[in-house]
């Protein structure tokens, strides 16, 4: 339910050059409703929180709405015809407990505070489900049956109790790799009745990574390159415990060079790079690949190398096409990588 | 340790296990729970096999829910859907109108249980269920089936807030409070739409008429057909006097009369619509004396055309309630309506108790009250003619012919009984009067009848209802089926017609009740074993519900065009018409509407004193250029002030507010210290005033 097909996912894939990083392009506005939503999207500033008050909240009949107003009219039918006063107060009754639902059901959403939590470095790959995190305070109200979605992916429903706020993964399948915004993200409630539809939409003003679908199964890593490229110099990358000198931190030393576990007491210290037992480093060419590849699986296999390179003991480094992410290790490294190859074709796209 | 009683044993067990089921399960179980509220009063009325069908889907998916088993195919419903169908047709040989409709509701609501399999699938269920309720309404509309399907529809109400929790689900006793809130509130919607709703003089389109579950009096009787009434309580009408009541025993309310008699039942003379329009079918010579009689009548429907009035009425009254029915006086004085009553109905009508009416002389119009099926019943017709012959042996006429018959009764030994067995075979009056002497009014007053017409004197039955008992609660005059009666009239040249009562020279307490309780008259609800006391509770209640059952009747059943109009006359609409009235009923709505939300609005905002305080604390410090969520504690706002660029003294006070309200929250549990904390929370306030968040130097520079 919460995953679109497949195939749907391969449609929306873009080929290099043909898409923003601001995002999809919103459709031309055909349909109302799509009219509706852009103009919606336009009274919501994007931002790290909102409030659901009165200009943002929608509220409409349902399907069931209208069937149950069809069966009063039934009701009503009968009630004239058969003259029964009791026919009438029924449906009067249930007409007037429709139109209190109607308050009900908007007061359900008005007054909720929405806020987003930008995301941490989670790895998240293509066709892969991000836990968009999400924050909901309820001021004043028990709020039942909250449903939340993320763009047209399924509904995900939570209540959120009284002054309470509420933790919320809301899972949401990126569509294409790259620095994608977040959804638009909708927030309904039908509650109490299932007459109404009250309903808001917003779009939290963030990004999250997605980096391309590592192959698998994962590829072996290319030969090492053991030629030592001018100008480069090489780095250092793995430490014995007791093989190393240590030295004061001095400015410009790599941050994961420092020993932490001295750093509480003393200034800080590092390891002391030996260049003599520098290891080969090792490149993951874009020009290694098979020519008839396409775009995304070069991608594919490209990030399955580095995934499996920054296992490995030696730095390494990224060649594209017009792009070269210089060989390195560490966290970070890896990162600049992943996100170098998410964001490959695409343009604007800020790596770092 | 206490033993528990087993049957309390097995309800807990019962409880335990209901709350031990899934809650799709349980969300199941109490919707068949509201569907067999809804059906169970219907169950009266229609045919034994959709009871039993109906009954047994409910329950077959009852035991599907509470074992977790799967729902039976589709081809299944589908052929038990063509059983449903086919047994209507057999029954009632059409599938519409009401009791074919009403069969297959039922029975889908149970069908369509079986098929919805998940909790958002259910609002046909829903939509059914409200028709059902409404359908109660077809066949009563009485205070005790209102709060019956008030109860149904809260059950509904509350399934479908069940069916509209995705997530979680409140407590059962929560989920009710919102249903009582929905329809409280939503119960002045329902009055103004009452109220102004327009009413339209007739149906739509035309009823078909059921002449199934008629009560009361009907225009044909046999002997035992006004006994069977004796034991039903219902009530037949109630009656507002206007000013002084006459006695008890001279309320006679006629209904109808009966004159021609095939040897086992006695029937009306037709009624033709050409005479009464022609002016033929008139009382003549109605002569009345003294003071008049009025009153108001409220008539609960009979299914039949009949209008009860005490002798003499005055003329056909005009009837509120039942659209386009009028009424017409015949010359029998009976009173008779142009559509069978079948909505609660009420007319004012002023009766002449002395009075005196008929022709003065014999009349060939007179042949059919003489009329008497020939070789019946030989010896009533033999001690009729020897009545007739003593009495003109006396030099007396047609009354001292009425006077021996009514002191042969008297005399002799006939008894009085509700259950004299039946009377069989052509010579019946035979038996009753020369065998058995056993009898009940009606076998009193056709055997009066028939000796009377064998003397020579015209005689009919007249049938309707004697007496009455006041309601002590209300003070109406309520008449009950248990009241029906036959009692006779005669013709007396140069009188007119006059009337006996036979059954009164046998048994006076038939006539003369005052005095006597409901108890020593008759079993009460058939509970015969009762002692008096309990007799005397139950009459109590049964005046109690009586008088609640009137007021029902008068302010909401009797609601209609007459009304309407009314009400509307006094809100100053001289003439509603259609636009008026809708306007006024759109502008009554939303005001309604409105001030329903104002409440709820309202209702939102008492948010907890802690909550308030912490939010205006943030908008200050949100103006000051501090971004706070509703998330953070006060103690991460605390860390984000101390770096921030504010002046340090600005930024000293608002973390030693922020602290105060950390600790307040978790101090708050102390109850104790409620006062206290009052206090402590209006200096938080007044500090709060006081806080200027201007700028450092720092964030200056």
């Amino acid at each position: 339910m919460s995953k679109p097909a497949a195939s749907t996912l391969e449609a929306r894939r873009l080929g290099p050059g043909r898409r923003t990083a601001s995002g999809p392009r919103p459709p031309a506005p055909n349909s109302l409703r799509e009219r509706f939503g852009r103009w919606a999207l336009a009274r919501h500033e994007p931002g790290v929180q909102t409030l659901l008050g009165h200009r943002n909240v929608y509220i409409l009949p349902t399907r069931a709405g209208w069937f149950f107003a069809l069966t009063l009219l039934v009701l009503l039918v009968a009630a004239i015809n058969y003259q029964l006063n009791l026919g009438y107060l029924l449906t009067f009754l249930l007409a007037g407990s429709a139109l209190v639902s109607l308050h009900i059901t908007h007061n359900n959403v008005r007054g909720l505070t929405l806020a987003a939590r930008m995301p941490d470095d989670a790895q998240l790959y293509a066709g892969q489900a991000a836990a968009l995190r999400l924050q909901l305070h309820s001021p004043g109200r028990q709020r039942w049956g909250l449903q939340l979605a993320a763009g047209r992916q399924g509904w995900h429903a939570l209540d959120v109790g009284r002054d309470a706020t509420a933790d919320f993964a809301l899972p949401w399948t990126p569509p294409a790799r790259g620095h994608q915004p977040w959804p638009t993200l909708r927030i309904e409630s039908r509650y109490p009745l299932g007459l109404w539809r009250a309903w808001s939409v917003w779009r939290p003003g963030a990004a999250l990574w997605v980096y391309p679908q590592p192959e698998n199964p994962p590829p072996p890593l290319p030969a090492q390159h053991q030629v030592r490229r001018e100008g480069q110099v090489p780095t250092r990358q793995v430490f014995g415990d007791e093989l190393d000198e240590l030295r004061p931190y001095r400015r410009g030393d790599p941050l994961r060079h420092v020993v932490w576990k001295k750093a509480a007491s003393d200034d800080l210290v590092v390891r002391a790079a030996t260049p003599a037992t520098a290891q080969p480093e090792r490149w993951l060419d874009w020009s290694d690949l098979p020519a008839a590849q396409p775009l995304e699986a070069r991608l594919s296999r490209l990030c399955a190398w580095v995934l499996a390179a920054a296992q490995a003991p030696q730095p390494y480094g990224l060649r594209l096409p017009g792009r070269n992410v210089p060989p390195g290790h560490g966290p970070a490294h890896a990162r600049r990588c992943l996100r170098t190859l998410a964001g490959y074709g695409l343009t604007d796209t800020a790596v770092d | 340790m206490q033993t528990i009683p087993p049957p309390l044993r097995t309800t807990t067990r019962w409880l335990a296990h209901l709350r031990g089921l899934p809650r799709d399960a349980r969300d199941t179980l109490f919707l068949l729970a509201v569907a067999a509220i809804t059906l169970v009063p219907l169950a009266g009325h229609l045919p034994g096999w959709a009871v039993a069908g109906s009954g047994g889907l409910l329950a077959w998916r009852a035991v599907l829910a509470g074992r977790g088993r799967p729902l039976p195919s589709r081809w299944w419903l589908a052929l038990l859907l063509i059983l449903g169908v086919a047994g209507a047709l057999l029954q009632f040989h059409t599938i519409f109108g009401r009791d074919p409709g009403i069969t297959l509701v039922s029975l889908l609501l149970g069908l369509k249980a079986l098929e919805t399999r998940n909790r958002r699938d259910a609002y046909v269920l829903f939509y059914l269920g409200f028709f059902g309720v409404s359908a109660n309404f077809l066949y009563s509309q009485s205070a005790l089936t209102a709060g019956w399907m008030l109860l149904a529809t809260a059950g509904w109400i509350t399934a479908l807030i069940n069916a509209n929790l995705p997530a979680g689900e409140p407590p059962l006793r929560q989920r009710l409070w919102l249903t009582t809130k929905l329809l409280a509130f939503g119960t002045p919607a329902m009055v103004v739409l009452f109220l102004l709703f327009p009413r339209f003089a007739g149906p739509l389109w035309a009823l078909p008429s059921s002449a199934s579950n008629a009560t009361g009096l009907s225009d044909q009787m046999d002997a035992g057909s006004i006994a069977s009434l004796a034991r039903d309580d219902s009530v037949a009408f109630r009656v507002e006097f206007l000013g002084p009541r006459p006695p008890e025993r001279e309320l006679y309310w006629r209904g109808p009369v009966l004159t021609h008699f095939n040897g086992r039942q006695w029937s009306p003379l037709p009624v033709s619509p050409q005479a009464i329009s022609a002016g033929l079918d008139q009382p003549r010579n109605v002569r009345t004396e003294g003071p008049g009689v009025r009153y108001a009548v409220t008539l609960q429907p009979s299914q039949q055309p009949f209008i009860f009035a005490l002798d003499a009425a005055e003329g056909a009254p005009v009837l509120d309630g039942q659209a386009q029915t009028d009424v017409t006086q015949l010359a029998n004085l009976e009173l008779r309506a142009s559509r069978p009553i079948t909505r609660l109905t009420r007319y004012d009508i002023t009766s002449y108790p002395r009075f005196s009416y008929g022709p003065r002389r014999l009349s060939p119009r007179l042949k059919a009250d003489l009329q008497l099926p020939s070789g019946d019943n030989p010896r009533t017709v033999a001690l009729g003619e020897r009545f007739a012959r003593q009495a003109q042996a006396d030099g007396g006429g047609p009354p001292q012919v009425a006077q021996a018959v009514l002191q042969m009764f008297r005399r002799e030994p006939f008894h009085y009984s509700l259950n004299p067995g039946a009377y069989p075979g052509r010579n019946q009056i035979d038996d009753f009067l020369f065998d058995r002497r056993v009898g009940f009014c009606e076998h009193y007053a056709q055997a009066f009848v028939v000796l009377l017409r064998a003397a020579g004197i015209p005689a009919r039955i007249v049938t309707g209802y004697q007496g009455g008992r006041e309601n002590p609660i209300d003070h109406t005059w309520v008449v009950r089926q248990s009241d029906a009666h036959a009692w006779a009239e005669y013709w007396v040249a140069g009188r007119g017609w006059l009337r006996a009562d036979p059954t009164a020279m046998v048994d006076p307490s038939r006539i003369d009740r005052s005095g006597q309780t409901l108890a020593a008259r008759e079993p009460l609800l058939g509970i015969a074993a009762l002692g008096p006391r309990d007799a005397a509770l139950l009459l109590r209640l049964r005046n109690l519900s009586d008088a609640l059952n009137n007021a029902w009747n008068q302010w909401v059943l009797d609601y209609g065009q007459t009304r309407q109009s009314n009400l509307l006359r006094r809100l100053g609409m001289a003439q509603p018409n259609w636009a008026q009235l809708s306007a006024l009923a759109v502008a009554a709505l939303s005001l309604a509407v409105s001030l329903m939300g104002l409440l709820l609005v309202w209702e939102r905002r008492k948010t907890d004193p802690w909550d308030a305080t912490y939010a205006a604390l943030r908008a200050r410090l949100s103006q000051a250029g501090i971004t706070c969520a509703p998330s953070d504690a006060p103690a991460a706002l605390a860390a984000r002030l101390r770096r921030s660029a504010l002046a340090p003294a600005a930024v000293t006070e608002a973390c030693a507010l922020l602290d105060a309200l950390e600790r307040w929250r978790y101090a708050r549990a102390d109850t104790d210290q409620a006062r206290t904390q009052r206090q402590h929370l209006r200096q938080l306030r007044r500090r709060m005033a006081r806080l200027r968040l201007q700028p450092g130097l720092a964030g200056q520079s």
